[in-house]
């Protein structure tokens, strides 16, 4: 089994289902309220505010073959490489641009903390570190290869129908050009991880299952935790 | 679901979950059961002498004996009606008193071990959940079976966790005696624990017949409703197991009493579950599952790995090795988010 091949095609299917989905037609087409423009930044920021975090742990178990590009995706999530702000910030400056208030951008903030205790709250299925870490590898490294795909999209949705202008919207335009580079490598990281892990293809294929059981954007950019109240835009 | 707030401001939750092939209830005439003769008993009782005290039987007769019992040709028992009050009244009093129902049914073990179960599936998705399920460590399989591939199905899922997986099968009914008779044998060289429910609820003659027939263990779920269906079981010589479910038997009292049943007759026990249960009724069903003497298996407490979301903040559902640790928190031990409630409701209705 080529598990590159495998993970891959998995990504590709639920980019597909994706942007394919009713929702995300509806906002790219401007077929739909406003104020889901604003649902949908909320949810996004929810499952990204807090990436460095998520990377600081794919770094401490990262294999040593891909420690390298692992810290460079970290320091990057940071703000400490090239790009001049955390992809945090850059993420808050997005929202800010969109019209969502400071009281929003914290209430935000915290539900993407949330996120990380209920992740830690959650009972462990899995025997080990290692097969937990592939998981969350796995879930991290799609969202990098769909946003590589469909950020420009999503960015451009947002300027011709969110009422929102280009320039603020800077988290997604960056990972449209960024992601495509940390994508190629997740999966080569993805590789490399199984090898040094002793994790073999079919236990690798089985976590992929697991791990995508359900469409993992739909799950996260469609949901409904980003509640109600949670945005305020002018 | 049952939200009860006391006159003092606490609140307990329950829940029941109608099954109209089982019981007969549907979620509409439940909820016309619980508005109409148990909420009005409820609102007028005195729970504020009742003493948690050392038997929880006649604490929990005080409790849940309360609650009428309606005859109705309508349905076989109002039990997933009666159980979603009285868990909502036990937690209620149970929470008024900062006590854990683990206190008041003290448990036998820190951790409750709980089973997979494989619905209805083709036999290359069957095999892969098993797998799935090995890859958790889960030691307990449950296969539901009753169609035109099921030995193809149990050997390859054999075949693919290994001899020391224990595994049971479930047929909700599907067979004749003479169709059960026959794949129960052919079954039986890939070490079936036990078969639950091989023919419909009603023929106890048959199912009697068939335990002489089999080698396999017989356990009755749908036979198992009420205490009645225990004790002409017993007498009939029809069955190893019960499989006791709270929504199903009544409540904690109703499902107590059937234990003990059980245990006087030399029967042994699963502890079930209702599927698409949430935390409510698993919490309850972890606490009896942790206290009683003897269970053989368990299921629910699958949360978030079954429903999108569960009702609770914290998750409550099993872990590797399929284990949970017993709850110690007050009242059930969850505490359910009113948002989330409010989210997944149809139907509210404020009494």
């Amino acid at each position: 089994m080529d598990i590159r091949s495998y993970v891959e095609k998995t990504y590709q299917a639920q980019m597909e289902a994706f942007s394919n989905s009713p929702q995300f037609q509806a906002l790219e087409r401007g077929k739909i309220d406003k104020k889901e423009y604003f649902t949908f930044l909320a949810n996004i920021c929810i499952t990204h505010m807090q990436s460095p975090k998520i990377l600081g742990f794919l770094f401490s178990i990262s294999p040593p073959d891909s420690t390298e590009n692992v810290k460079h995706n970290f320091l990057e999530e940071l703000g400490c490489e090239e790009a001049e702000e955390s992809h945090p910030d850059l993420l808050k400056n997005t929202a800010r641009g969109a019209g969502f208030d400071e009281t929003t951008i914290e209430r935000l903030e915290q539900k993407a903390q949330e996120e990380i205790r209920r992740m830690c709250n959650s009972p462990m299925m899995y025997g080990t570190i290692k097969e937990f870490g592939l998981h969350i590898l796995l879930e991290v490294s799609s969202f990098e290869w769909m946003l590589s795909r469909l950020a420009t999209r999503m960015g451009n949705f947002f300027a011709n129908h969110g009422g929102c202008k280009k320039d603020d919207l800077l988290w997604f335009y960056f990972h449209a050009e960024k992601d495509s580079q940390h994508a190629e490598e997740a999966l080569d990281t993805i590789v490399d991880y199984a090898n040094y892990y002793n994790i073999s293809d079919e236990v690798v294929s089985m976590i992929t299952d697991v791990a995508f059981r359900e469409n993992i954007f739909m799950k996260h950019y469609f949901s409904n935790h980003s509640g109600q109240n949670d945005q305020t835009a002018s | 679901m049952v939200k009860l707030e006391a006159e003092d401001g606490t609140v307990g939750y329950g829940e029941g979950v109608a099954r109209p092939y089982v019981t007969g209830e549907t979620v509409e005439i439940s909820v016309d059961h619980i508005i109409k003769h148990l909420w009005p008993v409820v609102r007028e009782g005195n729970f504020t002498a009742i003493s948690l005290g050392e038997d929880p039987f006649s604490t929990l007769n005080e409790i849940s004996n309360c609650l009428p019992e309606i005859g109705s040709k309508k349905v076989i028992a109002w039990h997933a009606a009666r159980t979603a009050m009285e868990l909502a009244l036990v937690d209620c009093l149970l929470k008024r008193e900062m006590m854990s129902l683990g206190a008041f049914l003290p448990p036998r073990r820190n951790f409750v071990t709980y089973s997979g179960v494989i619905t209805g599936a083709s036999i290359n998705d069957a095999v892969k959940n098993a797998k799935y399920f090995k890859l958790f460590g889960l030691r307990q399989i449950k296969i539901k079976i009753g169609d035109t591939n099921d030995l193809q199905k149990i050997a390859a899922i054999r075949d693919a966790i290994g001899p020391e997986t224990s595994m049971r099968v479930d047929a909700n009914g599907a067979y004749t005696l003479d169709q059960a008779t026959r794949i129960l044998e052919k079954l039986e060289p890939y070490r079936i624990d036990c078969v639950e429910q091989p023919l419909p609820r009603g023929n106890l003659a048959d199912l009697a017949r068939l335990r002489q027939n089999t080698s396999i263990p017989i356990m009755v779920d749908e036979s198992l409703i009420t205490i009645s269906d225990a004790e002409q079981l017993i007498k009939a010589n029809a069955c190893d197991y019960f499989n006791l479910r709270l929504s199903k038997c009544g409540g904690l009292l109703r499902t107590l009493e059937l234990a003990d049943i059980a245990r006087k007759a030399g029967i042994r026990i699963q502890l079930g579950c209702q599927v698409g249960e949430t935390a409510i009724l698993s919490a309850a069903g972890r606490h009896v599952a942790a206290y009683l003497d003897c269970v053989d298996f368990v299921e629910g407490s699958y949360g978030a790995l079954l429903l999108s979301e569960d009702i609770t903040q914290e998750p409550i559902q099993f872990g590797h090795g399929g284990k949970a640790p017993v709850l110690r928190r007050p009242g059930l031990g969850v505490a359910p988010l009113d948002r989330r409630l409010s989210c997944y409701s149809q139907r509210i209705t404020w009494l």
